[in-house]
C-alpha cells in the first residue's frame, strides 16, 4: 500500500537575520491511509514547521516530500494551493474561523473552493456541523462562540470537504484541557469513522492514546516511531 | 448568491465601514477637485461665447479697428461706396449698477434701422421690443432689457435704474422690457443693456467712433471686394476668431488651475493607497488562512481588486455630484479672477457638460487603480497563515525599506531631470509627480533613521514609555510608514503651495516698487484694476501739468493689441533718463537698449519673450493702424502686471503709428514736501465733472497686491480642500492602527499600565509619526516649491519669480502634522484607555 504520507530526510532552516538555523533533521515518516497520528514534542521542537512541510503551505530545504501522491518540492505555488485546497483539512491552535463569515458559510467555504455549491453543500455541511453538536447555531457569528465551539466548527470545516488527510496543530492551544481533549477526541472519532488519515499534534496522553501511533519529535528529529509508546 | 469566498473579504469593509468610507471620501474629494475645476472654467467659456454669439448674432464677418475703434464716418462710407448694406455699427461698454450686490451690464450701442438682418429678434413688429426700438431713437437715455435681467434688477418700463458708467452716475431709462416669451431675444439680452449708438456713445465719452461693424457677407468675391475697400488699420476678423482669441487669453490660468487639482487628485490617490495597503495588513491574519484551505493568489488578487474598484466607483459617483456642488462654489472665484485679469464675464450658472464628468469619472477610476495595484499584489502575495509571523513580516519590511527609499531617490532623480529637461508643461507635470512618489519612497526610510537616533534621548527624557513609543513606530513600520508618508505629502503640498504664493507676492510687491515711482496716478476710470485701456477726456494731462506743485508727469496710452495669437497689452509711455531705473532686464543691454528705443525699436515683457520665443534683435509684427509693422525688440524686460504680454513703445511713435493722441494713464511727480494724498485731493476738485480715477503710489500699490491676492483666493481654496482630504484621512489610517493593537494594549493594561501610561504611550507615538512626516516634509515641499516656482510657473506663466524662503510657512506646516497626528490618537487612546484589560485581551 502506498503511504500517503511519504517524508524522506526531510531539512528545514530558518534565517534568522544573519544566522542560519536548522530546525528539521533528516525527518523520515510515512502515514497510511487511515492511519490517526499523534505527533508529539516540546514546544519549539519542529512540529509546526513539519505540518507545514507536509501541507505545502512552506517548502523542504531538502529530502523529499510526497504527499498523496503528489511530489510537493516539485510543484509551484498554484500547483500546492491546488492540492492543500483539495486533500488537506486543517485545524489550527488559534484563529481558525474566518470572521468575516457566519459558522455555516466558514463550513461551506471549502466546498465551494472544491466547486461543490447549492443543496448538497449545504447538506453536507449542515450533517457535519449537526456531528459536532453545532447544528443549531450555523447562522452566529464565530466570534459570539466560545473558544471550544469555535475549534469544533474548525473541525467540521476541516473534514467538509472530505480530504484524505487532516492536519490538527495543538488545537487545544487556548482551550482548558478537558475541553481540548473533547475536540481532539471528536477529531479523531470523525476521522477513523470517515477514514481519514489524521495528523494531529497534542501533548494529551490520552489522546495520544487513541491515536494509532504515536510520532516524537525531539529538537527537530523524529526519535521514536513506535506504536503504543506513550510520553 | 454571492459566493461565500466572496463574503468572506468583501464582509470586511462593512465590519469597518468608516474605513471605507474614508477610501470612498479620498476619491470623491479627488474626483470633485478635478471636475470643479473643469466645470467651471467651461461654464465661464461658455457664458462668454454665448453672449459674444449672441452680441454678433447672423454677422459672419466683423470690422475691427485700432484702439480708439473705427471711425464713425467709415461705416456711412462702407454703406455709400462699398455698397455693403448689410452691416451694422455696434459700439459695446460696462456699466456697473449702483445697487447693492453690483451687477455688470453690456451696454450694446446698436443702430435700430440696421438691426433687422442681424438680431431679427429685435425687430419682430408690435413686440415690445419693436416699440422701444422707436423709443431707443427718441427718448434721451432709454435702453431696453431682457426680462431676466430686469426682474433681477427689479424695474419696470418707465422707471430708471442708476447704474455707474465710466465712474458717473447716470440714470438709465428703461423703455422697454422684453417678455420671456419673447424666446431667443430674451436671452440674448443676458445682463445686456440695449440703446442708440449715440447714448452709448455719449455715456462712453467715444463720440465719433464706434467698436465695430457686423457685415453678412454671402460669398467669397463679395469678402474680396469688401478686403479691397478696407482702409489700413481696419481688419476683417469672424465672430469666432474674435471669441477664440479673447478666450485663449485664460489659458495659462487653466492649466495651473488644473495642475492644482490633479495636485488634489494625487493626494485622494494616497489616501485610497493608504487605505488598501491598511485593510490588507489588517487583513493577513484572514487572507493567511484564506490561502491555507486553498485560496489562490490570483483569487485573491481578484478579490481585493473587486473591493476596491467598489470603492473607487462609489467614490467616483459621490465625487461627480460633490464636484458639480462645488463647481458653483468656485465659479465665483473663477468668474472674478477672469473679470480681473483677462476679460468681462458674467456668469452664475454652472453648465455640467459630458466632457469633464466623463473626464473626472476616468480619472477617479484610473488614479482608484494606480493606487490598489500595490496593495493588492501584497495581498496576493500573502504567504499562508504560520509561515511568516508578524514580526518576521514587519523584519521583512524593515530590510527592503532602503531598497525601496533607493528607488524613492531614484524617482526624485528622475523626476528632476524630467522636468529640468522636458520640452513642455505636462513633463514638468510629470516631473513633479516622480519627485512627489520619490520623496513618499523614501520617508519610511527616514523614519527609521531618525527613530533609531531619537530612541537614546526618548528614553532618557521621557522613560521607558517613550522608549517603547519609538520603538512601535519602528515595529509597525508597515503601517507607520505608509500613514507617515501620507501625511509628509500632503503637509509638503501645503509648504510648496505657501512659499509658491508668497514668492509671488514678494516678487510682485518689488516689481512694483521699483515701477511704479510717481507719487500720483491718475487715470479714466475702468471696470477693473488692472485694465486701464479707457482713454482720458482730452487735455486733462495738460491741465495736470500746470497744477502747482508738478515736477513732471509720465503720460501713458495703454490699448490691447490683437496678434495673430492672443492679444498682448501694448503701452506707449514716455521714457525719460530719469525713468531707466523703473525698469528691470531679462536681457539687452540698457546702453543699446534706450537709445534703439528712441529711435525705431520696441521693449517686450519677459512672458511674451518666453512664449513666443524672442529675443533682443528679433522683429515682432505690429498690427497698427498705419499698417502692420515689423519693429526690431531691443530689450527684455521683467514684468509681473500680466503673462499675456507687454509690448512698449515711445509715446510720439504710437501716435504716429495709430494715428491716436488719446491718453489713458498719467504718472505724476510732485515736489519733496507735497503730500501726495492732499495732490489727489487737489486733482479731484480740479475736474469736479470729470470722471477721474485718481490714487496716490501707496494706493495704486494696495490695490495691485489686493488683485493679486485675490487671484491666489482659488489656490488658498483648492489647497485648503487637499489639506483637508489628508488630515481626514491621517486621521482615520492612525486610529485604526491603534484601534487595531486593542489586544497588545491590554496585555500592557493587563501587566500594569495604567491608563495615563497608555495615553501617553499612544500620543508619544502619533505625534513622533506627525514630527517625522513634518520633518521630511520640509526639505520635499521646498523642493516641490522650487519646482513649481522655477519651472512650473516659469513655463506656464513666462515669470521669473525671486524664491521667498518664509520661516513662518514651515513653522505651520510642522504644526499642521503634529497637530493633526496627535489629534489622530486622541480617540484610540481614549478608546483604549477605557477598556477593561481583560475585553481587550480576548478581542479578536
Ligand atoms: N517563520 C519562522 N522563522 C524563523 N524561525 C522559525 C519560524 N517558524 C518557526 N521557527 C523556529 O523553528 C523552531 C521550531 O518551531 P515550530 O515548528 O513552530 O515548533 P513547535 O510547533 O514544535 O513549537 C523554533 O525554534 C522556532 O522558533
Ligand atoms: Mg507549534
Amino acid at each position: 500500500m502506498i503511504p500517503i504520507v511519504s517524508l524522506r530526510a526531510v531539512e528545514k532552516w530558518y534565517d534568522e537575520g544573519a544566522v542560519r538555523r536548522q530546525v528539521l533533521h533528516g525527518v523520515d515518516m510515512h502515514i497510511h491511509a487511515g492511519e490517526r497520528v499523534a505527533l508529539v514534542g516540546k514546544s519549539g521542537s519542529g512540529k509546526s514547521s513539519l505540518l507545514n512541510i507536509i501541507s505545502g503551505i512552506d517548502g523542504a530545504d531538502a529530502g523529499t516530500v510526497l504527499v498523496g501522491g503528489h511530489d510537493l518540492n516539485a510543484m509551484n505555488e498554484t500547483a500546492r494551493t491546488h492540492f492543500r485546497r483539495t486533500s488537506i483539512g486543517f485545524v489550527f491552535q488559534f484563529f481558525n474561523l474566518v470572521p468575516t463569515l457566519s459558522v455555516l458559510e466558514n463550513v461551506l467555504l471549502p466546498l465551494e473552493l472544491n466547486g461543490i455549491v447549492g443543496r448538497p453543500a449545504h447538506d453536507r455541511a449542515m450533517a457535519l456541523l449537526h456531528d459536532v453538536g453545532l447544528a443549531d447555531r450555523a447562522g452566529t457569528a464565530p466570534d459570539r462562540l466560545s473558544g471550544g465551539e469555535q475549534q469544533r466548527v474548525a473541525v467540521a470545516r476541516a473534514l467538509v470537504h472530505q480530504p484524505p488527510l487532516i492536519l490538527a496543530d495543538e488545537p487545544t492551544g487556548n482551550l482548558d484541557s478537558d475541553t481540548g481533549e473533547q475536540i481532539l477526541a471528536l477529531l479523531t472519532q470523525l476521522a477513523q469513522q470517515r477514514g481519514h488519515a489524521l495528523l494531529m499534534v497534542t501533548h494529551s496522553r490520552e489522546v495520544a492514546a487513541s491515536a494509532d501511533r504515536v510520532v516524537r519529535i525531539q529538537a527537530g528529529r523524529l526519535v521514536d516511531d513506535d506504536r503504543g509508546i506513550l510520553l | 448568491m454571492i459566493p461565500i469566498l466572496w463574503k468572506s473579504t468583501l464582509r470586511w469593509p462593512l465590519r469597518r465601514p468608516w474605513q471605507a468610507l474614508l477610501a470612498i471620501i479620498g476619491v470623491a474629494m479627488g474626483v470633485a477637485v478635478v471636475i470643479a475645476i473643469d466645470i467651471a472654467n467651461e461654464s465661464a467659456r461658455r457664458a462668454f461665447l454665448a453672449s459674444t454669439e449672441s452680441i454678433s448674432g447672423k454677422a459672419t464677418d466683423q470690422l475691427i479697428g485700432g484702439p480708439e475703434g473705427i471711425p464713425e464716418a467709415f461705416f456711412v462710407s462702407l454703406r455709400r461706396d462699398a455698397g455693403i448694406r448689410m452691416s451694422a455699427p455696434l459700439i459695446e461698454g460696462y456699466a456697473i449698477t449702483t445697487q447693492q450686490p453690483t451687477r455688470t451690464l453690456t451696454i450694446l450701442g446698436i443702430d435700430p434701422f440696421s438691426e433687422v438682418a442681424f438680431r431679427p429678434a429685435m425687430s419682430v413688429a408690435g413686440t415690445p421690443l419693436q416699440n422701444g426700438m422707436a423709443a431707443l431713437l427718441t427718448q434721451p437715455d432709454s435702453v431696453i432689457l431682457g426680462a431676466k435681467t430686469a426682474a433681477a434688477l427689479g424695474v419696470v418700463p418707465g422707471r430708471d435704474l442708476l447704474v455707474r458708467v465710466s465712474g458717473i452716475e447716470r440714470p438709465m431709462r428703461v423703455v422697454a422690457v422684453l417678455n420671456d416669451d419673447a424666446g431667443s431675444s430674451s436671452a440674448l439680452l443676458n445682463d445686456v443693456v440695449l440703446t442708440d449708438i449715440g447714448t452709448a456713445q455719449r455715456w462712453l465719452q467715444r463720440d465719433g467712433f464706434i467698436d465695430r461693424i457686423d457685415v453678412i457677407l454671402h460669398s467669397e468675391a463679395e469678402r474680396a471686394i469688401l478686403r479691397d475697400f478696407l482702409p489700413t488699420g481696419i481688419r476683417m476678423t469672424t465672430p469666432a476668431q474674435r471669441a477664440q482669441s479673447t478666450t485663449d487669453m485664460t489659458a495659462s490660468f487653466e492649466i495651473n488651475l488644473n495642475a492644482l487639482s490633479l495636485l488634489a487628485m494625487v493626494v485622494g490617490m494616497f489616501l485610497i493607497y493608504n487605505t488598501m495597503t491598511f485593510s490588507v495588513v489588517q487583513r493577513r491574519q484572514l487572507l493567511g488562512t484564506l490561502r491555507c484551505i486553498g485560496v489562490s493568489q490570483r483569487e485573491v488578487a481578484v478579490l481585493m481588486l473587486v473591493e476596491g474598484s467598489a470603492i473607487a466607483i462609489i467614490g467616483t459617483v459621490v465625487g461627480l455630484g460633490l464636484g458639480i456642488g462645488l463647481a458653483q462654489g468656485l465659479l465665483a472665484l473663477v468668474a472674478r479672477t477672469i473679470n480681473d485679469i483677462y476679460f468681462v464675464v458674467n456668469v452664475t450658472q454652472i453648465h455640467i457638460g459630458l466632457i469633464p464628468l466623463l473626464k473626472g469619472a476616468v480619472l477617479g477610476i484610473v488614479a482608484s487603480c494606480v493606487a490598489l495595484a500595490i496593495p493588492t499584489l501584497e495581498a496576493a502575495r500573502t504567504p499562508p497563515r504560520t509561515v511568516l509571523r508578524r514580526s518576521s513580516y514587519e523584519e521583512q519590511m524593515t530590510r527592503i525599506v532602503p531598497y525601496i527609499a533607493a528607488l524613492g531617490l531614484l524617482g526624485i532623480v528622475v523626476g528632476g531631470v524630467v522636468m529640468w529637461l522636458g520640452p513642455s508643461i505636462w513633463f514638468s507635470y510629470a516631473g513633479l509627480l516622480f519627485l512627489t512618489l520619490g520623496a513618499a519612497m523614501v520617508t519610511p526610510w527616514t523614519t527609521v533613521m531618525l527613530m533609531h537616533a531619537l530612541r537614546p534621548l526618548a528614553v532618557r527624557f521621557g522613560g521607558l514609555i517613550a522608549g517603547m513609543a519609538v520603538r512601535d513606530v519602528i515595529t509597525s513600520l508597515s503601517r507607520t510608514g505608509v500613514a507617515i508618508a501620507a501625511l509628509m505629502i500632503a503637509v509638503a503640498v501645503t509648504i510648496a503651495v505657501g512659499l509658491m504664493v508668497a514668492s509671488f507676492r514678494v516678487t510682485v510687491v518689488d516689481w512694483l516698487t521699483t515701477t511704479i515711482r510717481a507719487d500720483v496716478f491718475v487715470s479714466a476710470p475702468a471696470l477693473n484694476a488692472n485694465r486701464l485701456d479707457t482713454a482720458l477726456p482730452a487735455g486733462v494731462a495738460d491741465r495736470i501739468a500746470d497744477l502747482p506743485g508738478v515736477v513732471r508727469i509720465r503720460r501713458y496710452r495703454s490699448s490691447m493689441l490683437p496678434t495673430d495669437r492672443t492679444p498682448v497689452l501694448q503701452i506707449a509711455l514716455d521714457v525719460t533718463s530719469a525713468d531707466y531705473e523703473t525698469f528691470l532686464w531679462a536681457e539687452g543691454n540698457p546702453d543699446q537698449i534706450w537709445p534703439a528705443f528712441a529711435n525705431d525699436a520696441i521693449i517686450i515683457s519677459e512672458p511674451l519673450a518666453l512664449k513666443r520665443d524672442l529675443h533682443v534683435g528679433d522683429t515682432f509684427l505690429l498690427q497698427t493702424t498705419t499698417g502692420d509693422r515689423l519693429v526690431p525688440i531691443a530689450g527684455i524686460f521683467y514684468d509681473y502686471g500680466t503673462e499675456l504680454g507687454v509690448v512698449m513703445l515711445p509715446l510720439d511713435r504710437y501716435a504716429r503709428w495709430y494715428a491716436d493722441d488719446s491718453l489713458t494713464s498719467l504718472g505724476v511727480f510732485v515736489t519733496p514736501g507735497t503730500d501726495p494724498e492732499a495732490f489727489v485731493e487737489a486733482v479731484r476738485t480740479t475736474f469736479p465733472n470729470v470722471a477721474l480715477l485718481v490714487r496716490s503710489n501707496a494706493a495704486l500699490r494696495a490695490t495691485s497686491v489686493e488683485v493679486l491676492d485675490r487671484t491666489f483666493a482659488i489656490t488658498n481654496v483648492l489647497q485648503l480642500l487637499a489639506t483637508i482630504v489628508a488630515f481626514v484621512g491621517i486621521l482615520a489610517a492612525l486610529t485604526a492602527m491603534q484601534l487595531e493593537r486593542m489586544r497588545e494594549f491590554g496585555m500592557l493594561r493587563a501587566i500594569g499600565l495604567d491608563p495615563r501610561q497608555l495615553w501617553q504611550l499612544i500620543l508619544t507615538e502619533t505625534s513622533l509619526m506627525g514630527a517625522v512626516a513634518g520633518i521630511v516634509a520640509v526639505p520635499v515641499g521646498t523642493a516641490m516649491a522650487l519646482a513649481l516656482i522655477y519651472v512650473i510657473n516659469r513655463i506656464s506663466f513666462g515669470w521669473t519669480l525671486q524664491f521667498a524662503m518664509q520661516p513662518e510657512i514651515y513653522i505651520q506646516a510642522a504644526l499642521t502634522a503634529v497637530i493633526a497626528a496627535v489629534l489622530a490618537g486622541i480617540y484610540p487612546a481614549w478608546r483604549i484607555a477605557r477598556v477593561s484589560p481583560a475585553v481587550a485581551l480576548r478581542e479578536e
